[in-house]
């Protein structure tokens, strides 16, 4: 698989094509922000690094080989990138969404705000395989190559952190959902 | 892949996913990605660049001439814009100059507009800050921030950026390895290649070691281009922290330049901007005028749109305090003891010795009403107070301030001061030009009303008395020549303090010239200064004149070679060195010889012979 020649657009962005490098962005900017939020856990730290990462992303596009699929490409960047923001500055406060203070939009069990706390709980290897996996929507090796760890490792911290929500209310009724 | 998990674990997922789709990049934090991604665009060409971010027809019309352009080739009826040669200018601005660190409104060159500066990425944590910004003239500008708050900016035209490159040799840089360097702004797309020649700031800044013999500019186009020498007698060494905008000359560079509009500008800032696009400033004629900021330029010749050749000096006519100038003539003769380091302290001066350079007089009563004076690190200024404070207090820093002791307010009548603290602003010829209530208050050099008072009256004519003091005393080399008329002075350089008499050697075959000049240091002091330029230099090298017949006055090595540029009384027509013959043109002869073999000079002529060591020290008549 050759994602440059699998994808016109991304070989039009390598050659500088600002219309095709906005469309790159309109179309990667909301997982890779959600990539950053699963390993820094707070939304402004988010942004920063979202940003930062899809900078350096475009500045390095003519670096990109093309071998595996540029999200996970970019998505690695952003790790990186928040890695390297975690380590230059002390863990901020905890996740403190707008949602603690707004009134459900859908139904309770599914928006609930304590499972936000929940998952943001999670160890960290825990929380960043969870919502790889399930928000941004990688496969498990996938977001073994975004997270530079083996495949095993990944199933392993999603089972354990499956076990520990399973017991939380908002997710209890599936547990009890015969399958 | 194995991504079979159990089906309770699917449907938590699920619900996961509908629980975090919540969480979403704000619009705000979208909008600035989206504008830092357009800022970090990799490099493309021009015309790319220019259509998809310039609005308007104009830079329609711009892109699609430079499309149509063979390569190698610019147009040379329209000039280019600043973002033609930079794109990143033609990008949003993501932060205000004071989100970017600029805490005033002052950014090293006039006319920088704020809402045009753009960061330029820095490749290395520590070290200076780049930015680039396009004047309101239609300049690009590099503005390096070291230090502090005040970035220091060289600008040039975009045509010239495309074709050459701009250096700022007082922003200079460590490099790798040690040492330092200048850094260099080049046009999108174009390299520097030298050794030990590092990118810097994004693709346009390079530094370039002071050491780099051999300097090439890849441009845009592909085509390249050998860099001259900026010094051709001292190198980049030479140029560090050269207080001028130094443009990379190239073999190709445009013969011919469009004067710019000067009027309204402040004497130094049309100087900078006629450096910018390779124009010398030329004679500075005054006008004395209210209503206007002193120093502004009134009048320019040529005018400002007329196409001239490279390097003309251009004429200006700035403006100084209106009439009338009451001479301060005390009712009896007064005796001023000045009392300040350097020695000499407790010297004795009169009203007289007033005259023959501009004079800031800060009138206080007390110690306290002094020390809060402040004028900028270029204009002296001399404290008169009833009784003197003495050495601790005549110091601002490491500035010495000259102290006049007027006990009984004699010099305060003369100078007509009614009331303390005043500032008195006194011509060259002794008479009050202008009268400012309270001390000064104006910390940052070149800027505020008093010195623009002193800078704009040093620009008019010394009294003919005083043009020619005491030429030949202490001073043989003069002894016997004509001082300059003077509305000769080259514009260019000019004395601060101005010069009472100047004098030219040369020019000679190779272009180079010198200058000494009479300068009054303080009342009633005067000490002489030699200034050597080389044709292709932008700025005047100036050190103290000896007082001796003949002397070398800059001694550099060219390549294999060490040239020496010697001044030469009058009386010696011919020189000599290792048994050949040097032209020497109106005192002045250009001494080139193998490296480390200097050989003796040898003068002669009506005056005599005389045989110099390498130094140009005499060794025997």
């Amino acid at each position: 698989m050759d994602a440059l020649h699998d994808d016109p657009e991304l070989a039009r962005a390598r050659r500088g094509d600002q219309v095709a490098i906005a469309a790159l962005f309109d179309r990667h900017w909301p997982t890779a922000w959600r990539v950053a939020m699963s390993v820094t856990g707070d939304e402004a730290s988010a942004d920063d690094v979202a940003q930062d990462a899809f900078v350096r992303a475009v500045r390095d596009l003519g670096r990109f080989d093309g071998r595996r699929p540029f999200a996970v490409w970019l998505h690695r960047i952003v790790v990186n990138e928040a890695i390297d923001q975690r380590r230059r500055n002390a863990r901020a406060a905890r996740l403190r969404t707008r949602l603690a203070h707004e009134p459900p939009q859908t139904d309770a069990p599914t928006s609930s705000p304590e499972l936000i706390d929940a998952l943001m709980a999670l160890p960290e290897g825990q929380r960043e395989v969870v919502f790889l996996r399930y928000w941004v929507g990688h496969t498990v090796d996938a977001v073994a190559a975004v997270l530079d760890v083996p495949p095993g490792t990944v199933r392993s911290r999603l089972a354990r952190a499956m076990a520990t929500l399973r017991h939380h209310p908002a997710l209890q009724s599936l547990a009890r959902s015969p399958q | 892949m194995t991504d079979a998990t159990d089906p309770r674990d699917a449907l938590a997922g699920a619900r996961i996913r509908a629980t975090l789709d919540q969480l979403a990049p704000s619009p705000g934090a979208t909008a600035r990605a989206r504008a830092a991604v357009s800022a970090a665009l990799p490099a493309r060409p021009h015309r790319v660049r220019t259509a998809l971010f310039a609005t308007g027809a104009a830079a329609c019309a711009a892109a699609g001439l430079v499309a149509i352009m063979p390569r190698g080739q610019t147009p040379s009826a329209t000039p280019a814009r600043p973002a033609d040669v930079l794109g990143i200018l033609a990008t949003p601005q993501i932060q205000t100059p004071r989100q970017m660190g600029f805490r005033t409104d002052v950014y090293g060159f006039p006319g920088i507009d704020p809402a045009s500066i753009r960061p330029l990425a820095s490749r290395r944590v520590a070290g200076p800050e780049y930015f680039v910004a396009a004047t309101r003239q239609g300049f690009v500008c590099l503005l390096v921030k070291t230090h502090g708050m005040v970035p220091v900016t060289e600008c040039a035209a975009p045509d010239d950026l495309r074709r050459g490159a701009l250096a700022v040799p007082g922003g200079s840089a460590s490099v790798r390895g040690g040492g330092f360097g200048i850094p260099v702004l080049v046009a999108d797309h174009a390299t520097v290649q030298a050794t030990g020649t590092e990118r810097l700031a994004g693709d346009n800044v390079w530094v370039m070691p002071v050491n780099a013999r051999s300097v090439v500019l890849r441009r845009a186009d592909g085509s390249a281009a050998r860099i001259a020498f900026p010094d051709p007698v001292g190198g980049w060494s030479a140029v560090m922290n050269a207080p001028s905008t130094l443009l990379l000359a190239t073999a190709d560079h445009r013969a011919a330049v469009t004067v710019p509009d000067l009027t309204g500008l402040d004497g130094a800032d049309a100087d900078r901007v006629l450096r910018a696009v390779r124009l010398e400033s030329g004679a500075v004629g005054t006008r004395a005028t209210d209503g206007v900021a002193m120093n502004g330029v009134l009048a320019q010749a040529p005018a400002a749109g007329s196409t001239v050749a490279a390097k003309t000096e251009i004429a200006t006519v700035v403006a100084t305090p209106a009439g009338p100038r009451r001479q301060v003539a005390p009712a009896a003769p007064l005796d001023i003891r000045f009392d300040a380091l350097p020695p000499p302290v407790g010297r004795h001066a009169t009203v007289a010795d007033l005259r023959g350079g501009v004079t800031t007089l800060v009138f206080a009563r007390t110690a306290a009403q002094l020390g809060a004076a402040s004028l900028g690190s270029e204009t002296q200024y001399i404290g008169v107070l009833p009784g003197f404070l003495g050495p601790r207090w005549s110091r601002r820093g490491s500035r010495p301030i000259a102290q006049i002791a007027d006990p009984d307010g004699r010099l305060a009548t003369a100078a007509g001061v009614a009331s303390y603290p005043t500032t008195v602003v006194l011509d060259n010829r002794g008479r009050v030009a202008a009268t400012f209530p309270g001390v000064p208050d104006e910390p940052r050099a070149g800027t505020g009303r008093v010195q623009a008072t002193v800078r704009a009256l040093g620009n008019e004519p010394m009294p003919d008395d005083l043009r020619a003091p005491e030429a030949s005393a202490g001073l043989p080399l003069v002894a016997g020549r004509v001082p300059l008329p003077a509305d000769e002075a080259p514009g260019v350089w000019r004395y601060r303090p101005p010069a009472m008499a100047l004098w030219r050697f040369g020019p000679a075959a190779d272009g180079t010239t010198a200058l000494i000049a009479t300068v009054r240091t303080r009342p009633g002091l005067t000490a002489h200064r030699v200034a050597v330029k080389h044709a292709s230099q932008p700025y005047w090298r100036v050190g103290a004149a000896p007082s001796i017949s003949t002397w070398v006055v800059q001694s550099r090595r060219i390549g294999h070679n060490d040239v020496r540029v010697l001044l030469v009384a009058r009386g010696y027509t011919r020189c000599r060195v290792a048994g050949r013959d040097v032209p020497v043109s109106n005192g002045l002869a250009v001494v080139t010889t193998p490296r480390g073999r200097p050989g003796r000079i040898e003068l002669s002529g009506p005056a005599g012979t005389l045989v110099l060591d390498a130094r140009g020290v005499p060794i025997r008549r």
